[in-house]
């Protein structure tokens, strides 16, 4: 592919922290990327590293987090050279991040206002006429109506969807290049999420903004990503078109969660909701046994038809999905790739399929 | 009625705000003439549009703003007459942004012990065990006992904050958007643990959610707040089945399928 297609390109990425019992990896070996125009949602169980790998591509990770990466760029400049002066002219400008939790990242003793015009002087030197109308314009596209009444207020005085809007208006007032949202709508009300998604869309449509949209509704992800990396403890394990993630998931974790999505209209008020059996694994110190062990549950096998698999490495076994070479799957040992019931086509591993 | 868990009547809360110095203050009525019952063992579901005065609404039942008009009894009492302990041990809530609402500098276990301590439970020797069962139930790790907040996902956070609420078993929770930050999986844990926890202990609940999946399936009523006002409030399938007001038509109408070949955008 075209090298000034893609916005944002990661290799490798590792974060370790230590914690008491030793040290926790909380993300191992990541890779992805985002093209120009290109909506990757990121999905993922709770507490797999999703916001921590969008904290290091940001420079942003606690002090305690050690980052290493093989390669971490922006439009092929290489972030891990650049001095926390030169991160701190791009964040906000030409990466821009919508935090998971507003109030960690909304200044409760500054008013909207203060918080909104920053970066406009920031970054694009205009003037304080100028950089207002711009806010209040964005803030009524995010669809803050009437805006300007709210520029007065604190953070404390909006409601939870009402600071998740601030937020995303903000993230986009300066085009960025790449925005990482995470979970942007999660406050937001159906509808409202229905016109910030298609604003989103609509820019990426426009400006060829990358976007990173990490999400745990899978209604959103299926309406609007392009691709799809599914994370689990730490890795992505499988990743790919959105169509073919929703029709051939191939990783236990993918089938897992494809399989307790409750769908509006169609969940059994008596029954009890699908799980995931079990807990995600502390992946604290050298992980050894299997990450998925103890969380097989018997009908996903039932409820899926085994994919196609074609080995790509046997170091990390990683896979072709069904001869597509944009559909991946990773497993963290041979025991998971066992029990999944998939036929190998090439590769080290015998065909299982009689 | 002598079950009715929750009654506020005629709630109004005012806010004022600037419209800049010199100028009159605005008054935005959060929280516009609202009257709602819950029973014993009722969920009721609360949604509406963002900003439309949810979170205000379950701060005044929680008693934890006063309203400017209207009156609050929980089980009977006014809440005002309810000692805070009282009301402590009968009412409790899990909040939308878990971030503030934990103390930043205890840890984990310590934030979960408080509600034993403050309640003086007597059986001190077992308040770990409880800690450390509660945390099971949601599936927080065991070694998170001993981490701060700051140290935990977002959804570890949402899940300290439904362990703290729950770990007294009281009568009535009001909910927040729970689940709003948990990943389907967890997600289903939590609402079946919400579920089985009714059930057994025929608790009450309010549940504010965006989510309208997670309404369907728990909420027994679901009230429509449009603009600090009730609009709407009917048993949950007809509700569902057959929407009156505009604005829960539209609700209905934008909710996004998980099935890419049905995407609403173009
Ligand atoms: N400062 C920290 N110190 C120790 N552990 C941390 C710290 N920050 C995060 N972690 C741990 O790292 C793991 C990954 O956290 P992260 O916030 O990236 O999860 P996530 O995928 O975003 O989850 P969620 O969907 O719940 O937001 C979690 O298990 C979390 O407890
Ligand atoms: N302390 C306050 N001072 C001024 N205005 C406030 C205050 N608290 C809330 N408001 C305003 O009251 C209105 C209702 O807020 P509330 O938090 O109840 O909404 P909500 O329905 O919970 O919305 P969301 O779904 O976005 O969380 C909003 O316009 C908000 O800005
Ligand atoms: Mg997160
Ligand atoms: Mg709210």
């Amino acid at each position: 592919m075209d090298k000034n297609e893609v916005v944002l390109e990661v290799k490798n990425l590792s974060i370790d922290i230590p914690v008491s019992q030793g040290v926790l990896h909380a993300v191992d070996k990541v890779n992805l990327h985002v093209d120009r125009g290109e909506i990757l949602c990121v999905v993922g169980e709770s507490g797999c590293g999703k916001s921590l790998t969008s904290l290091a591509i940001m420079g942003l990770l606690p002090k305690n987090a050690q980052r290493s990466a093989e390669m971490l760029e922006l439009k092929q400049e290489d972030l891990q050279k650049l001095t926390e002066r030169q991160l701190s002219d791009i964040r906000g400008n030409r990466m821009a991040m919508i935090f998971q939790e507003p109030m960690t990242s909304l200044n409760p003793s500054f008013t909207i206002e203060n918080q909104l015009l920053e970066p406009l002087f920031r970054h694009r030197g205009l003037s304080k006429h100028d950089a207002r109308s711009l806010v209040i314009e964005m803030l009524e596209l995010v669809g803050i109506k009437p805006a300007e009444p709210r520029l007065r207020q604190y953070p404390h005085q909006l409601s939870g969807g009402l600071r998740q809007r601030v937020m995303i208006a903000m993230s986009l007032l300066c085009n960025p290049d790449l925005i990482i949202a995470d979970e942007p709508t999660t406050a937001l009300d159906v509808t409202i999420q229905a016109q910030i998604l298609e604003l989103m869309m609509g820019l990426r449509e426009k400006f060829k903004t990358g976007i990173l949209f990490i999400t745990h509704d899978m209604g959103v992800v299926a309406n609007i990503a392009d691709r799809v990396a599914v994370m689990y403890a730490g890795q992505i394990v499988e990743e790919g078109p959105v169509a073919e993630i929703f029709d051939n998931p191939a990783h236990p974790y993918t089938r897992g969660l494809m399989s307790c999505i409750p769908v509006p209209g169609k969940v059994d008020r008596d029954s009890a909701l699908g799980t995931i059996p079990g807990m995600v694994p502390s992946i604290v110190n050298e992980f050894q046994s299997c990450r998925f062990a103890g969380r097989w549950d018997e009908n996903y096998e039932e409820n899926f038809t085994p994919c196609n698999l074609t080995e790509v490495s046997t170091e990390k076994r990683s896979f072709k999905v069904n001869s597509n070479k944009n559909h991946l799957v990773h497993f963290c040992c041979d025991q998971c790739l066992d029990q999944s019931q998939h036929t190998l086509t090439e590769g080290r591993w015998l065909c299982r399929t009689q | 009625m002598s079950d009715t868990m929750i009654y506020g009547c005629d709630l109004t809360k005012e806010y004022a705000i600037s419209r800049g110095i010199l100028k009159r203050k605005e008054v935005l009525k959060a929280v516009d003439g609202v009257t709602l019952r819950v029973n014993k063992g009722e969920v009721l579901g609360l949604v509406g549009e963002s900003g439309c005065g949810k979170t205000t609404l379950a701060r005044l039942i929680l008693g934890m703003i006063a309203p400017t008009d209207g009156s609050v009894e929980i089980a009977g009492q006014d809440i005002n007459n309810l000692p805070r302990l009282e009301r402590a041990k009968t009412i409790q809530p899990i909040f939308q942004d878990p971030y503030s609402s934990l103390n930043p500098s205890k840890t984990i276990g310590s934030i979960l012990t408080l509600p034993l301590r403050v309640q003086r439970d007597k059986e001190r020797h077992l308040w770990e065990k409880r800690v450390r069962e509660t945390m099971d139930l949601v599936g927080l790790a065991q070694r998170m006992y001993n981490q701060y907040p700051n140290q935990l996902s977002g959804g570890q956070r949402q899940r300290v904050a439904i362990a703290r609420a729950l770990i007294t078993r009281p009568a009535v929770v009001v909910c927040d958007e729970p689940t709003s930050a948990l990943d389907v999986s967890v997600q289903s844990q939590i609402l079946n643990l919400l579920k089985n926890l009714r059930d057994e202990l025929n608790l009450t609940y309010i549940l504010i959610s965006h989510n309208l999946a997670v309404v369907e399936h728990m909420a027994t009523r679901v009230a429509v707040m449009y603009f600090g006002q009730i609009v709407e409030e009917e048993k949950t399938d007809i509700l569902f089945k057959k929407p009156r007001h505009e604005y829960t038509k539209k609700l209905l109408g934008s909710i996004l399928i998980p099935d890419p070949n049905k995407r609403i955008f173009r």
